[in-house]
């Protein structure tokens, strides 16, 4: 067979590089960047250049296993589906369906069939316990969309190349890119190219990141902090009357939170977040005399119990100081359809509230955090089935060790997934997952998403395993065999078997109910494009240019204005107020917080060979004065303790940023097991979400705080210096 | 655009490990690997993510924009290292 090149793009993150793909006898040779994709493709990186190794992992699971005793033994897809549906129906005839929950993590979202399809059959079994790892990374940007604007869904888009301001909160796109919900491709080489062109790049994190050190102004605050010193802020904006009274959206609730933000005192709000007030004054003053900036506010920010607060307040500064809207601020990609439209007509009427702590769904799941307790409290309405797709939860999220005993006393566990990882040790049920590079399709949720009009349709570069399903088709089967209505909707399983019946009769395959066909109804949706012309276009099709002035008319609250201060916000910023605490205590003395590494995906690539050539593992940061302190060296093996747990990882000494401030990076420490030959579990770094409580959550986006946790460090052999890795050699994957 | 390796350079290949798009040369698998007296980065190849900054022990990695005066030539060396006209 000859070589042949396939262009398609990258599903890791919201970056979607174009990629250039090498085939041949079904096998990949080589992935590089498409430097002919008009949207994305600077921000091309390892991890789509060994994508191809996740696709040859050593351990994927190729056929469906179930668990017999012990061990896994093969077995048809027929006899899987057969047996899970009958477990399923078996324990939603006794406790209901919400007794079956379900968990998706990150690449389902990237995988636009399977999503659809898995709701499909989250609806047939009609749980409304439903999970999804977006509870531990972005809901606060849900929520405070709600309360602004109206909806849940209405991303806005950083304008990078027209600001003369950045007040960067809270992420590190030097490593993870300019992406959040939203993405602008290339955003950070463009920021900087903004900066040498007169543009003013401040930074606020208590790590000094790759991104502080390119900034003009690098404020290492405290930890968890971020609502206090943006807060400062808009003190000072209002003070200062550095605020535009004209704005291109019309605001309603300015005075509100005009009033709130002079009432709290300036030097009480540095004094909170460890930034001098001047320092507060300074970022005010030369961001509100900016012709044209944004703020954002990441993460770092969203991991913290303070989360939506710091989100909310950092949106207000620009609705106040005119950035929405303008150039250089940020602004509403319309896309190709109407996503906003779209998630009010499918998101049900009315929010699901969970069990146990009655809090409502966010993007239309619960909260991670709450997963456990749902599994493990007995009572009406328990979880006693868990479907995972594409996840890892006891990695990604607080607590994993509860969340792994509550696993254990499942009545069924069926995960899909490319291998068997940490979150699936209990699983009576792997089933295969498929990888991006083996499926093709169109994504049109992420039409408003892109910063400019972009559409492209994947391409499959190779085939799956002989046999294995993509996971829509397992997710259809799997209501087919149940019995139980795919969406929910009457008739939906006799259409899907009628044009089955079709295909074959016909002989094409195409006549057969297919993703394909949800993908063109939902462009035709929108009116603005034809869903074959996408497809031409195997690079991509930038089909538009970039418009401001859509904002307003995408605003979906009832009078049709941006709204600064909702009523729940300002309650509790003034609760926030009113109280005085420090997170830190004696037997708890430093913070721990989060980092991002280009590398990285979450928990679930980090096992790859050709990502981490030098350093297998993950390390804790640690300042000097800290490191001096309790007399680490750098190398050296530390133990750091929470009350919910402790963890063993060497640490490294890096200069700068705040001291009291340990850093590690989550997604480490997960099992890769091995079902098939039953070799030792893979277990590269530690995970550090052991040491997050899963109670402590952000009350509006039920977000975990992963970020500002109180540890303790301790050295675990005083005196012996650094050690040898011989954890991370022993455990290298054997191909 | 493009990042730039400088005389510094000590050949440790590091760099080399973590380029997503291969335009550190020679790479360790080229005879001229052992012989070469510091490695270069190919203008027209790269991407400008600053990995290989960050990842060289000898900080010999600058991104074009930061490079030194004093270490301007090695735009002109590492495009010619690299069999690239020199822009």
């Amino acid at each position: 067979m000859t070589k042949r090149t396939v262009y398609s793009f990258c599903h890791y993150c919201m970056c979607l590089c174009g990629t250039r793909i090498t085939v041949e006898n079904n096998k990949v040779l080589s992935i590089e960047p498409d430097r002919d994709n008009p949207f994305s493709w600077r921000d091309f990186c390892r991890k789509g250049k060994t994508a191809a190794q996740v696709v040859d992992h050593p351990r994927r699971i190729k056929t469906p296993l179930k668990r017999v005793g012990e061990r896994y033994v093969p077995a048809s897809y027929e006899e899987a589906e057969s047996d899970i549906a009958q477990r399923l129906l078996r324990i939603i005839e006794r406790h209901g369906p919400d007794a079956v929950g379900s968990y998706s993590g990150n690449p389902l979202g990237f995988n636009f069939s399977g999503s659809i399809f898995w709701n499909g059959l989250l609806d047939a079994i009609g749980t409304r316990n439903r999970f999804w790892v977006g509870s531990v990374d972005q809901n606060n940007t849900h929520v405070v969309m709600e309360q602004m604007y109206g909806t849940e869904m209405l991303a806005l888009i950083p304008d990078v190349d027209h600001a003369d301001c950045f007040v960067l909160v809270g992420m590190d796109p030097a490593q993870s890119k300019f992406v959040w919900v939203e993405t602008v491709p290339d955003g950070w080489n463009r920021v900087l190219a903004a900066q040498r062109r007169g543009a003013d790049l401040i930074v606020v994190d208590p790590r000094r990141s790759t991104t502080a050190e390119a900034a003009n102004t690098h404020v290492a605050i405290l930890p968890g902090t971020d609502w206090a010193f943006l807060l400062g802020v808009l003190h000072v904006l209002f003070a200062e009357k550095l605020q535009r009274s004209i704005t291109a959206v019309p605001l309603k609730g300015v005075d509100e939170i005009r009033a709130l933000a002079l009432s709290a005192s300036l030097d009480d709000l540095a004094d909170r977040c460890g930034v001098p007030a001047e320092t507060i004054r300074d970022v005010a003053r030369r961001f509100g005399r900016a012709q044209r900036g944004m703020c954002l506010t990441h993460t770092g920010v969203s991991h913290t119990p303070t989360g939506t607060l710091a989100e909310w307040l950092g949106a207000a500064i620009n609705a106040v100081t005119d950035r929405l809207d303008r150039p250089g601020g940020k602004r509403v990609e319309r896309g190709y359809l109407d996503l906003a439209q779209i998630w009010s007509k499918f998101a049900p009427p009315v929010k699901h509230r969970t069990r146990l702590r009655d809090n409502p769904t966010i993007a239309g799941f619960h909260s991670l955090a709450e997963l456990a307790d749902e599994i493990t409290t007995p009572g009406e309405g328990q979880i006693r089935a868990m479907l995972i797709a594409a996840g890892n939860p006891v990695v990604s999220g607080p607590d994993g060790a509860a969340l792994d005993r509550a696993f254990a006393q499942l009545e069924l566990l069926v995960a899909i997934d490319l291998v068997q990882r940490e979150s699936h040790r209990h699983a009576h049920w792997l089933i295969p997952g498929t990888h991006f590079l083996e499926r093709e399709g169109l994504h049109p949720l992420f039409a408003g998403l892109t910063e400019l009009p972009f559409a492209q349709y994947a391409r499959q570069a190779v085939k799956p395993p002989t046999g294995v399903k993509e996971e829509w088709q397992f997710f259809m089967d799997l209501a087919l065999r149940m019995d139980r209505n795919l969406f929910g909707k009457p008739g939906v399983n006799a259409f899907i078997r009628a044009s089955r019946w079709l295909a074959r009769m016909t002989g094409n395959p195409e006549h057969a109910m297919n993703p394909r066909w949800i993908e063109r109804l939902l462009v035709m949706s929108g009116r603005r494009l034809k869903y074959d012309d996408i497809r031409k276009h195997e690079h991509g099709w930038l089909y538009g240019e970039k418009e401001y002035g859509h904002f307003a008319k995408a605003l979906r609250t009832p009078d049709k204005s941006v709204h600064c201060a909702p009523p729940k916000f300002l309650w509790a910023l003034q609760q926030t107020l009113a109280e005085r605490s420090t997170r830190t205590r004696a037997e708890y003395p430093m913070l721990l917080i989060n980092r991002r590494v280009r590398e990285s995906m979450n928990s679930w690539l980090n096992e790859t060979e050709g990502l981490f050539a030098q350093q297998r593992y993950n390390v804790a940061e640690l300042h000097p004065d800290d490191a001096m302190g309790l007399g680490i060296v750098d190398g050296e093996w530390v133990r750091i303790h929470s009350p919910a747990g402790q963890i063993e990882l060497p640490v490294r000494i890096v200069p700068g940023g705040r001291a009291g401030v340990v850093t590690v990076p989550h997604g480490w420490g997960s099992a890769i097991y091995d079902p098939v030959n039953n070799d030792a579990p893979v277990r590269l770094g530690a995970n550090r979400n052991l040491l997050i409580d899963r109670h402590e959550i952000d009350p509006f986006s039920q977000t975990p705080a992963l970020n500002a946790k109180p540890v303790r460090i301790e050295r675990i052999s005083p005196g012996l210096g650094p050690r040898a890795d011989a954890t991370t050699q022993a455990l290298r994957v054997e191909a | 655009m493009a990042y730039v390796i400088v005389g510094t350079c000590i050949n440790d290949a590091a760099c080399v490990d973590v380029c997503p798009v291969d335009c550190i040369l020679p790479r360790p698998n080229d005879p001229r690997f052992r012989e070469a007296d510091m490695l270069a980065i190919d203008p027209a190849a790269c991407i400008d993510c600053n990995a290989c900054a960050e990842a060289c022990p000898v900080n010999a990695i600058y991104s074009e924009h930061r490079l030194p005066q004093a270490l301007q030539r090695y735009r002109r060396i590492n495009a010619e290292l690299t069999g690239r006209a020199v822009t």
